[in-house]
């Protein structure tokens, strides 16, 4: 019985070193990516301006622990305490003994899995701190929720992003911006596919700011999509050919793409576009009152190196690129309210 | 059947395949020309309709532009006649100079039905500049495809020609209150 219950041990804490090593597969900190990221990585680095440059915009150094700590808790500390609390209670006849000793590893097991958890804790108390406030010198009146995000439903984008299987939102920041009330959040989309070898890919289809705001009711009869995207929809072809290298228009009408997309605003987008290569823009119908939706790929938006100084660099040069495309995105609205409320 | 007869075979029939690809598309990028200009025409026609209750609103008070009131009644009878493109840019200028017209009406302006009839005609004349842009670049993207090779030789097998481009007459008369 002792030998059995010494595999049994030792069964049990290799697979709690395995589970603390590898358990968080799902972290976004683990993601293999692909050239989507990569590409986007490639143009953040060249065009950004000197200072952000400078930035290290990796993610947040979080408290981890490493596997040499997490070794010597499982294999050393734990023995060692099973051992002592066993041999006090060798002087206990039979089957208390065995008893004690898995009791033993249960205090051990809930600190390290008490520790994993403290490491989110951190992050999000970091981010309500830290983040919260520099985000209230730049963005006045701001409402921020590091653990909430854009629910999946009203995530309209979904329909013309490549296929994803999974969704990743946190880091709500709700603002008043030039009169207007702007809902923004972080957004990563997976997909990840398994192939007949068993092989899994996991690639990142989507990582940046998605924000939205309502506009007034209107007369908007179809969704207009204005970005690039590999969706199949139909796919109107606009009359400059600049206009239709850059961007893929979708709707379901056409004339009322060409009401909106007029000449002049076709080249206010391709000059957007120069700036924030990635942006893409939305009109949805489905909710009342409709709305403009507006992303761009970046790196995480709320999670920089713990250096305020860079961090609010980052900030200041986020919200100037808030404010070329909300400034794009009221030249749409306009256009929409001359003609279509 | 020989080897050669079987090469010659699939060639004949990739050939075929290949005319009747071209042959669609070049039917589809024709129909879609045709499509354009129709919906000039309906939203032409949408714009027109509203002219005898424009004429009856505004009679009343520009009593001395009677003779730009005859030429519009006359073009759009004309237009309704022959459907001429030329008589429908010119029936659409008289009617903005109508419009731009009624500003140094002050009573007019304030008159709730020739507002909606203004805003009306506005929303159809935003429409009307959308389907023309949509027809000439369907007409630019036909007589692309049909200038190129081997379209080309599809296009005077079947006696196809070059769409003329629409001409825009001057920007629409902005009326501001």
């Amino acid at each position: 019985m002792g030998r059995i219950s010494l595999i049994a041990i030792v069964i049990l804490m290799i697979t709690l070193f395995l589970l603390a090593i590898f358990g968080k597969t799902k972290s976004k900190n683990n993601i293999k990516t692909t050239s989507n990221a990569e590409e986007f990585d490639k143009y953040f680095d060249e065009n950004l301006k000197e200072e952000a440059k400078q930035m290290k915009v990796e993610g947040v150094e979080k408290k981890q622990t490493s596997p040499a700590v997490i070794f010597v808790i499982i294999f050393v500390l734990l023995p060692l305490t099973s051992t002592a609390i066993s041999s006090f209670v060798s002087l206990l006849q039979g089957r208390y003994e065995y008893i004690f000793q898995v009791i033993a590893v249960v205090p051990l097991a809930a600190f390290i899995i008490v520790l994993f958890k403290n490491n989110s804790k951190l992050t999000a108390a970091y981010k309500n701190k830290v983040i919260a406030n520099m985000l209230h010198d730049h963005f006045e009146g701001s409402v921020y929720s590091p653990n909430q995000g854009i629910p999946t439903s009203e995530f309209s984008l979904k329909k013309y992003l490549p296929h994803y299987n999974e969704y990743y939102t946190e880091d709500l920041l709700i603002l008043p911006f030039r009169d207007k009330k702007i809902t923004l959040a972080d957004v990563l989309l997976i997909d990840e596919q398994t192939d007949s070898d068993g092989d899994t890919t996991r690639t990142v289809v989507f990582r940046g700011l998605v924000g939205y705001f309502d506009l007034k009711e209107t007369k908007l009869e179809h969704d207009l999509y204005v970005g690039n995207c590999l969706s199949l929809n139909k796919n109107i072809k606009m009359d400059s050919e600049v206009f239709k290298k850059n961007f893929n228009v979708i709707s379901k009408e056409e004339v009322q793409a060409y009401k909106i997309l007029t000449p002049a605003n076709m080249e206010k987008l391709l000059e957007l576009k120069k700036e924030i290569p990635t942006i893409a823009l939305l009109i949805d119908k489905s909710f009342t009152p409709n709305r403009l939706y507006f992303c761009f790929q970046q790196h995480a938006f709320f999670e920089y190196v713990k250096d305020k100084e860079e961090n609010s660099k980052a900030l200041a040069y986020t919200h100037d690129l808030l404010e070329k495309i909300i400034k794009m995105c009221e030249v749409i609205e306009d256009e929409i309210n001359d003609k279509l409320v | 059947m020989s080897n050669t007869g079987f090469i010659i075979l699939a060639i004949i029939v990739f050939l075929v395949i290949v005319f009747f690809a071209m042959y669609n598309y070049l039917i589809s990028l024709k129909n879609k020309v045709q499509r354009s200009k129709s919906n000039i025409e309906v939203f032409l026609k949408k714009r027109f309709d509203l002219i005898p209750n424009l004429e009856s609103t505004i009679k009343g008070y520009v009593k001395h532009e009677k003779e730009l009131l005859e030429s519009i009644t006359k073009l759009r009878t004309d237009y309704e006649h022959n459907k001429d493109i030329k008589t429908a840019n010119e029936l659409n200028e008289k009617i903005n100079s109508l419009i731009a017209v009624a500003e140094s009406y002050p009573e007019l302006k304030a008159n709730e039905l020739f507002l909606k009839l203004q805003k009306e005609l506005a929303e159809v004349e935003d429409d009307i500049q959308a389907v023309r842009r949509i027809y000439n670049n369907s007409v630019n993207n036909y007589n692309t495809k049909i200038q190129q090779f081997p379209m080309v030789l599809l296009a005077k097998m079947l006696g196809y020609k070059e769409e003329e481009f629409l001409k825009f007459e001057t920007e629409k008369v902005e009326v501001k209150f």
